[in-house]
């Protein structure tokens, strides 16, 4: 009945889808519904006792979600390993760039450009820190100049200038 | 009582529920299946279709009330979770449907038995060109015969609607199998 209906109805509207067969073209695996079993996880008591198959439905699409979980470990591993190692190399900027500017440095030019006062404060604090029985804290570098320079034998001042 | 009615009611005995849940398989399954292909294309899709349409079945045929027939009901659900597969697949591989239009087109090209020269295949070819609704409309209607008034319950639309767009359909698929 609809049958007639909808060949009159295409009739009038598009001919041509009249003469064209319905029958499905695309193939279908041999055997799909003679073996097509619905795969429902159950978890009723009942259905369960009759031996259901419980199968996981994405089975198909498995190794999509595994390469995509390699691809993101690998990608958080050498990002961790890259970051930490990062890390490290920056955590003393400044002792880099010291170390780099000493390595420059002519230590005799600074040392001559440095005044008295300076030398005797660096002292002062260097034999705090070292400790009050390191002997450099008894001097002062006036009192060097004029009580030890004094005690200087000609020799060991001639020994020195020659060198 | 028919059959589909006999069958709700045994699916409702806890006792008898698989063997009537086996039974609506058997007798519904091809009839889903070509219409989920007919959508979705691919034979694996369809299949994960197929599959995700009949738990559905098995989750709510319990509460089914039988307001409407069983097999119009059947239908909705295996419609709704095709739309739902190409939604999501669309949203995977490309938003422009012209160019999902001529993936689909390709899929139908890549069937070992395609032969461009059939009026069968250019009718597939044909049909994948129509926007999503249409072709639910065309398909329902053309392949599945239905009237308009089962196709409304379907897909929720008017049957002065749906008249419209199948004629409108049927002329773009009469045109393209002319054209091509």
């Amino acid at each position: 009945m609809e049958n007639k209906e909808i060949i009159q109805e295409l009739e009038q509207v598009a001919p041509l889808l009249n003469t064209i067969a319905k029958k499905p073209v695309q193939t279908v695996p041999d055997g799909y519904f003679d073996h097509f079993q619905v795969q429902i996880a159950l978890d009723n008591e009942n259905t369960q006792a009759t031996g259901a198959t419980v199968v996981n439905l994405n089975t198909r699409r498995n190794w999509y979600t595994l390469a995509a979980a390699a691809v993101v470990i690998g990608i958080l591993v050498i990002g961790g390993f890259n970051l930490i190692n990062k890390q490290t190399v920056s955590s003393y900027p400044g002792l880099a760039i010291n170390m780099d500017q000493i390595a420059k440095m002519d230590i005799n030019q600074s040392v001559k450009a440095l005044s008295n006062d300076a030398i005797d404060e660096y002292l002062k604090t260097a034999n705090a820190l070292a400790g009050s029985d390191n002997s450099l804290h008894q001097y002062t570098v006036d009192a060097i100049s004029e009580t030890t320079v004094a005690e200087i034998s000609d020799e060991e001042l001639q020994l020195y200038l020659s060198e | 009582m028919n059959q589909d009615s006999h069958l709700v009611k045994q699916f409702k005995i806890p006792s008898q529920k698989n063997t009537a849940f086996t039974q609506l398989v058997k007798q519904y399954q091809e009839k889903l299946y070509w219409h989920i292909r007919r959508m979705v294309v691919e034979h694996e899709d369809a299949n994960d279709v197929l599959q995700n349409s009949f738990i559905k079945v098995w989750n709510a045929l319990d509460n089914f009330r039988e307001d409407s027939q069983l097999y119009t009901w059947l239908y909705r659900i295996a419609t709704n979770e095709s739309l739902s597969f190409l939604e999501q697949k669309k949203r995977k591989q490309t938003s422009s449907f012209d160019d999902v239009a001529e993936v689909y087109g390709n899929t139908v090209k890549a069937d070992s038995n395609f032969n461009a020269n059939q009026l069968e295949w250019k009718l597939q070819l044909a049909i994948q060109q129509l926007p999503e609704k249409q072709k639910l409309v065309f398909n329902l209607r053309y392949f599945d015969e239905m009237t308009y008034e089962q196709i409304s319950k379907i897909l929720d639309t008017s049957e002065g609607a749906l008249k419209a767009s199948y004629h409108h359909a049927a002329k773009k698929v009469e045109e393209f199998i002319k054209t091509h």
